[in-house]
């Protein structure tokens, strides 16, 4: 009876984790998707296509726009270590390995991973539209374009940073 | 009575750590499922980049880097729109 009980007890608290399992940032994706998919079945052949070129036009330029700026960080990663090279300035990355040098080299590698950091998520960004009714569908499809041009834009302005630091310490 | 108590406190006790430990798992994380909206996509090619060589002037290299401003292609996407 006891071992019954226990048994009973443990079976109880591991089935419970499919009753409060943690909603991951994954499961917010996959449930906006299923909602898209489940309401633009509701809208127009034309504009369930008209829908799917923007979204896939999205998903382009932000390719793009990432390759584009991951490109960019990399020459700017080039250039910072030809810096480096050409004034013989040793750099250890921090001496505990925690904590960073504050010297302007350090500093400037910081900006850098940074944009290489916020370019990276936006890389991996998906933009999925929120449907509200299909008389709404230009004001949803703008409301989409604003939320990744500020996304976008925010990416840029991490490597426009990271450029200006390498400047600054180049032209020192 | 009390032996059976603390018998079963200590298995629910047991099997909350056990199950804390499998959520926290680093093996519970899995991959993002391709976007479906986007599985059609071709991205354009991205530019080869210039070696920075050691007779480069890092000033020049570093001015030539400023990303161009990406307005025109967010028009584009909302000029779209208003076809629909």
């Amino acid at each position: 009876m006891k071992y019954s009980l226990s048994i009973i007890l443990i079976a109880l608290v591991f089935f419970s984790k499919y009753s409060f399992v943690k909603a991951t940032p994954l499961d917010a994706v996959n449930s906006q998707i299923e909602i898209y998919n489940q309401t633009v079945k509701t809208y127009s052949n034309s504009h369930q296509q008209a829908l799917t070129k923007l979204s896939k036009d999205i998903a382009n330029l932000n390719k793009q726009k990432t390759d584009a700026l991951e490109q960019n960080l990399q020459t700017q990663g080039d250039i910072l270590d030809e810096y480096v090279k050409r004034n013989k300035i040793s750099e250890n990355g921090g001496a505990d390995g925690i904590h960073r040098n504050s010297d302007s080299v350090s500093q400037t590698r910081y900006y850098l991973t940074f944009a290489h950091e916020a370019v990276a998520y936006q890389a991996a960004k998906n933009y999925i539209f929120y449907l509200t009714s299909e008389n709404n569908i230009k004001y949803d499809a703008s409301n989409l374009i604003a939320s990744f041009e500020t996304d976008l834009n925010y990416a840029r302005s991490q490597v426009i940073k990271s450029q200006t630091t390498i400047k600054n310490l180049i032209s020192k | 009575m009390k032996s059976y108590l603390i018998t079963v406190i200590l298995v629910i006790i047991l099997a909350s750590l056990v199950y804390l430990l499998i959520q926290s798992s680093p093996s519970k994380i899995t991959l993002i499922k391709p976007n479906t909206l986007n599985t059609q996509s071709t991205p354009p090619p991205t530019p080869t980049p210039i070696p920075i060589t050691s007779g480069s002037n890092l000033s020049d290299e570093i001015n030539k880097l400023s990303p161009a401003d990406f307005s025109p292609d967010y028009e584009k996407l909302t000029k779209e729109v208003q076809s629909f």
